[in-house]
């Protein structure tokens, strides 16, 4: 059998790369993502009392912190038997949504919509946000830094600090709001707004309206049929902060729903011996390998599996733009992965309409943002939803509090099987039995994981996005055949 | 515990920085030898001159490095480094690498999967017009597990961490 590896250069040996198999006839047989796992994350926390947890979680990398700090905080409420106080729950969830808003923006602007906006085929020394400015002009740049300064300055009102904020604590937050910054957070939230709009906008003019870009969204390269999932409202719409998971099958009627503490009946983690990162999978239906359908127990997670397992969103804006994709494509689940852009910027319009809703909610100012845990701790299960996917953190201690085990699944993690499948399926697109591997390998390979925006800092510190790659081929004996590389 | 001390960061001013030069640490408090660019900052706190330095540890990368670039006349970034057969001979932890802004790719935190790298960040910075820094020096020390959640260092290289500092100190203070 032979090997194709696409590597980001600088891993170590071992980590962090894409390897695509290739049968005795030179087609493709499989294709792997590998990346390397943190380890003892369960004996680091292990000894320490739990409430510290909100704040060691988000150091696990400076990608996502909210998303830890906030799914911890929420897995100590329940460990402590605790319902926060209405107002510290509205917070928090106005100042996860301005982190939604300012992470989207970025992946958007940064890493996935270079690809559209310079075009998948531009060279790579301009597919970037430099290409982007040069494009679309200095004042989108100018609001990009914008929207993740301001979405910071909410972090830091609500959470004591820009990046990993401490606000969060069992029981609520620290910290109250005054008038004064109501006012501030509403006028932040609106200016999010009308550039979510403007995003929307932007990417209508440039990718609906180009036929090519459609073509490659629509090829069956990049689609799959499988079940998706994301946290819901009461009215099964969209919300990152609470609620209950929705599980759709590939044909979009609810598969199942269930509650944070229930996460361990539905989903079961697959190990392959060729990955350090387990495959989430749903248990009911059994995992099949890497492979779609009703009958694969392999779901996806973020943006697109949020919108596709929701029956709406719960702004009005973000409603239209949903509705506007769903008549686009003329099917609902939408099955094609680059649809993931799409879906990232209607969310990114969810977040920032749901800023200006709850800044405008009175309550928020209640100086009634804490309620002191007085139940005997013992386990707990916290959920948001992440930028890149559903974040579980759970965690069991004993009665004084002090974690005796803890388990985390992480956003990208669940969409680990489906970046697997992608990748082979875009491989197989470009790699034909006797025809030489082109350099186009590596752009539509990228593109294919770039989708998922997966952030691999949970999992590693420095996996693709702005990547050098390698691509080796090699006969069954290792020897190089051909390589194709490119650096930064 | 040891991120506790990591989150103080000292206050900088915004204004009066010019001539002046930020010494940025950065990685993770709880990733082993993560922490190294955080510890070397703490022990360079007693090697530079006070009025014409100032330190920071921070986790950020990319664009959101960009607010804390500005004003600044120097900017030095020390960070974790995984070794990679660029860098020449074997993988030796502890040793000091300096890098040019095209070098970048094994940084731990300089270089993110979810950021543009740096080179890119400045060119976009000075595409918006800010003020940034002319001079940007960043060290890096290769490290040999930054991947386990420890708040220790491998001992090895927490041994390594005063004469980092010295040799640091000396590029820094006289270059």
């Amino acid at each position: 059998m032979n090997k194709v590896t696409i590597n980001p250069i600088t891993r170590l040996e071992g980590h962090g790369k894409i390897e695509i198999f290739l049968n005795d006839d030179g087609g493709v047989a499989n294709a792997y993502f590998q990346v390397p796992e943190l380890r003892g994350f369960e004996r680091f926390c292990e000894g320490r009392p739990v409430e510290e947890l909100p704040r060691i979680t988000p150091r696990i990398c400076g990608v996502c912190p909210d998303a830890h700090h906030m799914a911890s905080a929420k897995a100590c409420d329940a460990v402590y038997h605790v319902d926060i106080p209405r107002a510290a729950k509205k917070l928090r969830e106005l100042w996860y949504n301005a982190f939604m808003a300012g992470d989207h923006a970025t992946h958007f602007y940064v890493l996935g919509g270079p690809d559209f906006v310079m075009g998948p085929t531009a060279d790579p020394a301009e597919r970037n946000i430099l290409g982007v400015i040069q494009k679309v002009g200095l004042d989108v740049a100018k609001r990009v830094i914008r929207q993740r300064k301001e979405a910071h300055e909410v972090i830091e009102m609500l959470g004591g600090k820009p990046t990993h904020a401490v606000g969060a604590l069992p029981g609520g937050l620290s910290k109250s709001i005054n008038e004064e910054e109501r006012v501030r957070l509403l006028e932040i939230g609106q200016g999010m707004v009308e550039f979510g709009q403007f995003s929307l906008q932007l990417f209508g003019d440039v990718v609906l309206k180009n036929p090519d870009y459609m073509d490659l969204v629509m090829s069956d390269a990049f689609t799959h049929r499988t079940y998706y999932l994301g946290l819901m409202d009461d009215d099964n719409r969209v919300n990152f902060y609470d609620g209950h998971v929705r599980v759709v099958d590939p044909d979009g009627k609810e598969f199942v729903s269930f509650t944070a503490s229930e996460y361990r009946e539905v989903i079961a983690e697959h190990v392959e011996t060729w990955s350090y990162l387990k495959f989430p999978f749903l248990k009911k239906i059994g995992w099949r390998g890497l492979v779609d359908g009703p009958e694969s127990g392999i779901y996806r997670s973020a943006p697109l599996a949020r919108l596709n397992a929701a029956e709406g969103m719960a702004t009005p804006l973000a409603q239209e733009a949903y509705e506007t994709m769903y008549s686009t494509f003329g099917t609902k689940p939408v099955h094609q992965t680059l649809a993931y852009h799409w879906a990232r910027l209607i969310e990114m319009l969810y977040a920032a309409e749901r800023v200006v809703e709850l800044a405008q909610d009175p309550e928020i100012t209640s100086p009634e943002v804490h309620k002191v845990p007085t139940a005997t701790p013992d386990e707990g299960v916290g959920m948001v939803e992440a930028p890149r996917g559903l974040l579980i953190h759970h965690y069991k201690t004993d009665s004084n509090g002090i974690v005796e085990r803890a388990n985390l699944i992480v956003g990208t993690t669940n969409n680990k099987a489906g970046i697997c499948m992608s990748i082979k399926k875009a491989a197989e697109g470009m790699i034909k039995p006797g025809k030489e591997i082109s350099e186009g390998i590596l752009n539509i390979v990228e593109m294919a994981f770039r989708a998922y925006d997966p952030c691999l800092a949970c999992a590693t510190h420095a996996l693709p996005g702005h990547m050098p790659l390698i691509v080796t081929v090699r006969d069954w004996q290792g020897n190089v055949l051909q390589e194709i590389r490119r650096d930064g | 515990m040891a991120s506790e001390a990591a989150t103080s960061v000292i206050e900088v001013c915004k204004s009066g920085n010019a001539g002046k030069t930020l010494v940025v640490g950065l990685g993770s408090p709880i990733l082993r030898d993560d922490a190294i660019g955080l510890h070397i900052v703490r022990a360079l706190a007693d090697r530079l001159p006070r009025g014409s330095f100032s330190i920071m540890e921070a986790g950020a990368a990319g664009l959101g490095l960009l607010p804390l670039l500005e004003g600044w006349e120097r900017v030095v970034f020390v960070d974790a480094l995984l070794w990679s057969a660029e860098l020449g001979s074997g993988p030796s932890p502890g040793r000091l690498h300096q890098l040019a802004l095209d070098q970048l790719h094994s940084t731990l935190t300089l270089h993110s999967s979810h950021e543009p790298s740096l080179g890119d960040t400045l060119a976009v910075g000075r595409e918006l017009g800010m003020a940034l820094p002319e001079h940007i020096l960043v060290f890096g020390v290769e490290v040999s597990d930054p991947f386990t959640f420890d708040d220790e260092m491998t001992p090895g290289l927490a041994a390594r961490v005063e004469s980092l500092a010295d040799q640091i100190a000396g590029q820094v203070v006289t270059s």
